[in-house]
């Protein structure tokens, strides 16, 4: 049969397949444990093109770097401004980090968390009761709403084979509009600020208290503290745990072991958005103390790619979630003090993440080896 | 804006980014290398092409810059992915964070301002007519005074078409995309098929970021592609990676954008009509025929698992 037709060997290779059955599609996702070593390699190389961007642009990057680090450790109040971009994040790498161990890319831990706040904002509006209660009360409102909006695409990449990314995707859209919708329709406030849409305040008793009262940071921070130890206990204590590790690294064995791998991917989606709510909620309810449109700085994407280079660990998402925050923290600082824009942060976040899935340790010996890559260019890469 | 005169030219409008994202998204994904980058490379270029439009005070500058911004971050995905074995999801939403950095970046560095970039020097893609085309009675107005990216994402689908199924080349692409090691075994150089394709990805981004600056606005804001890059994913998703079907999901989710944008012009919410692109993407991945089948199978899969387990009890 094999034989070269006018079409050539290619179209051998895809009726071969056909007749095998459906041609499948390739948007899959499966996270690989990495080095420390490459982590740290791949923060290096986004520091060092962040250095050169800066340069370019007309900078000094030794100034630029010194005036960041200063923002974002160099005296009480920067600290503090890191820990208050970190909390965030705990949550949103917490939930993203959950979906990505259980095989799930939820992209969706932005809506889930727009849709947390609201349903916390609704509560605390409305609510006025003991300090607890209320807060227990808003924080069990947003579980819910980011859990039922998690819901959607579980189910959907479950029972219909939708894929998760592009809904989760579409879903973040939706829910940021529906939130609009709602503050401007039933809950829009007669002082609102700007051109942004904002609720009323909280009541006192919704606010989460102040851990050192000047400064900004919150109890939200133990909250997201406890988040990253409950995802350690659940990952390395637990059976439940152990079947997420499982159906996250090979589906087709754990089903063989008889795990239900559908009901693991619809559990770790639903922890992910109960999670990513509760982010949503203790912003609301630490730092903002009112629902306002766009809120959220893309907290659920810079939660993902904390979770990304934190490995999906609890001890990686805290570390890289600390990183991640001091880089927002000092971001914001050099806007204040040079000219350089805090985008430069997303520049050295986009670059880190690029790098730390390569072989950080390969790129050197390759690049010095233009030969040995030429040999190996016919190489079938492995999938 | 009359909504029966012109209605069909608004759609080839509003569809046109998407359609070219989506049919260079076709290669990409043919050949083996899933890319997401199509956002960002989107965006990006929609930003060089305002450069290239602004300094040079001609549109095919803004184009050529265009391409070549698109081109420039599908090569540093191909980097990435084909040349360091990084994962395509991982490092392509990691690009997509770099671009939208980047844009705001430069945008503050080169213009010095931030948010929207509106400025008289940036010159906007002429529109044109085609000759015999704009007589047509009622599909006429497909061609009549529209720039050159809009006839040229019909043509290149069409292209497209021709090219995956009617040529060595296009079943090279495919056969990669299938099964690598037997692509390989038989003598096809997978990963100089893998590149070409990812640059072919990047071009296509080019003009459909040109398309978005240059074709009918003429500026630039932060994040301007707002999430198209992604629904040209999701019609790549929908079409199995098929032109015609690629061209159909394309025009569906641009005919709910163009809708939205008409609704607008009612009195409902505004925020309820920015939904309806994104919920109709949701809801036509939910609609496909083979997956309520696959629902089907699921249900009664459940049931036989139950009614099995009840009796060995």
């Amino acid at each position: 049969m094999l034989q070269k037709n006018s079409w050539g060997y290619g179209w051998l290779v895809l009726q071969h397949h056909i007749e095998q059955g459906e041609l499948k599609m390739s948007l899959e996702f499966r996270q690989k444990p990495m080095k420390v070593r490459t982590v740290v390699g791949a923060i290096v190389i986004g520091i060092l093109i962040g250095a050169v961007i800066v340069l370019l642009s007309g900078n000094n990057p030794a100034y630029v770097y010194a005036k960041l680090l200063k923002g974002s450790f160099g005296s009480a109040f920067a600290i503090s401004s890191t820990l208050r971009w970190s909390t965030p994040l705990l949550f949103t790498a917490v939930a993203s980090a959950i979906s990505f161990r259980g095989g799930m890319f939820n992209m969706g831990v932005e809506g889930q968390l727009y849709l947390g706040a609201m349903a916390a904002t609704i509560v605390g509006i409305s609510y006025n009761g003991p300090h607890i209660l209320t807060v227990v009360l808003c924080f069990m409102a947003a579980v819910i709403a980011g859990t039922l909006y998690a819901l959607i695409p579980a189910f959907m990449r479950v029972y219909l084979k939708a894929n998760e990314i592009v809904t989760t995707l579409m879903l973040n859209y939706v829910a940021i509009n529906l939130t609009n919708y709602l503050t401007k329709t039933f809950f829009l406030s007669r002082d609102s600020m700007g051109d942004s849409l904002a609720t009323r305040e909280l009541y006192e008793s919704a606010k989460l208290t102040k851990l050192v009262p000047p400064y900004s940071v919150t109890t939200g921070l133990l909250m997201g503290l406890l988040m990253v130890m409950l995802f350690y206990i659940y990952m390395n204590k637990s059976v439940k745990g152990y079947e997420v590790h499982i159906s996250g690294v090979n589906p087709d064995f754990s089903r063989y072991g008889g795990i239900s791998v559908d009901k693991v991917r619809i559990s770790v989606m639903l922890i992910s958005g109960a999670i990513a709510g509760l982010g949503g909620a203790a912003e609301i309810m630490g730092v903002q103390g009112r629902f306002i449109s766009k809120f959220s700085p893309d907290f659920g994407f810079d939660g993902m790619l904390t979770a990304l280079l934190g490995n999906s660990t609890p001890l990686g998402v805290t570390l890289s979630a600390i990183f991640m925050g001091a880089l927002k923290a000092g971001a914001l600082s050099i806007e204040r003090t040079t000219n350089v824009s805090r985008a430069l942060a997303d520049v050295i976040k986009g670059i880190v993440i690029c790098f730390v899935s390569v072989r950080t340790l390969g790129i050197f010996d390759r690049i010095k080896l233009p030969k040995f890559t030429r040999r190996k260019k016919s190489e079938v890469k492995e999938a | 804006m009359d909504i029966n005169a012109t209605i069909l030219a608004v759609i080839a409008r509003v569809t046109a980014p998407i359609l070219l994202c989506a049919s260079g998204g076709i290669y990409s994904e043919l050949s083996g290398a899933p890319n997401i980058t199509l956002e960002g490379a989107m965006l990006f270029a929609s930003f060089t092409g305002v450069v290239g439009s602004y300094y040079f005070n001609s549109s095919i500058a803004g184009i050529l810059f265009g391409v070549l911004g698109g081109v420039l971050v599908n090569a540093f995905f191909g980097f990435l992915h084909l040349k360091l074995e990084g994962d395509a999801t991982v490092t392509a939403f990691a690009i997509n964070t770099l671009c939208l950095g980047m844009t705001t970046f430069l945008l503050r560095s080169i213009f010095h301002t931030s948010g929207t970039l509106i400025d008289s020097r940036i010159v906007g893609l002429k529109p044109f007519s085609i000759p015999l085309l704009k007589n047509i009675p009622v599909l006429g107005q497909l061609f009549t005074s529209q720039p050159f990216t809009i006839y040229f994402s019909w043509i290149f689908i069409a292209f497209t078409y021709m090219l995956i199924y009617k040529t060595q080349f296009g079943m090279n692409i495919r056969a990669c995309g299938e099964n690598p090691s037997a692509a390989s075994s038989v003598g096809i150089q997978v990963m100089r098929i893998r590149w070409i394709c990812v640059l072919i990805t990047g071009v296509l981004c080019g003009l459909a970021g040109v398309q978005l600056s240059l074709g009918y606005l003429t500026m630039f804001s932060e994040n301007m592609t707002a999430g198209r890059g992604f629904i040209a994913i999701a019609a790549i998703l929908l079409a199995k990676g098929k032109p015609l079907g690629v061209l159909a999901a394309s025009v569906l989710f641009g005919i709910s954008e163009t809708f939205s944008n008409q609704v607008q012009l009612l009195n409902i919410s505004s925020y309820i009509v920015l939904m309806i692109p994104y919920l109709a993407v949701v809801i036509i991945l939910l609609l496909q025929p083979e997956q309520l089948n696959e629902l089907r199978l699921r249900l009664m899969s459940m049931h036989s698992n139950r009614h099995s387990t009840n009796k060995s009890d």
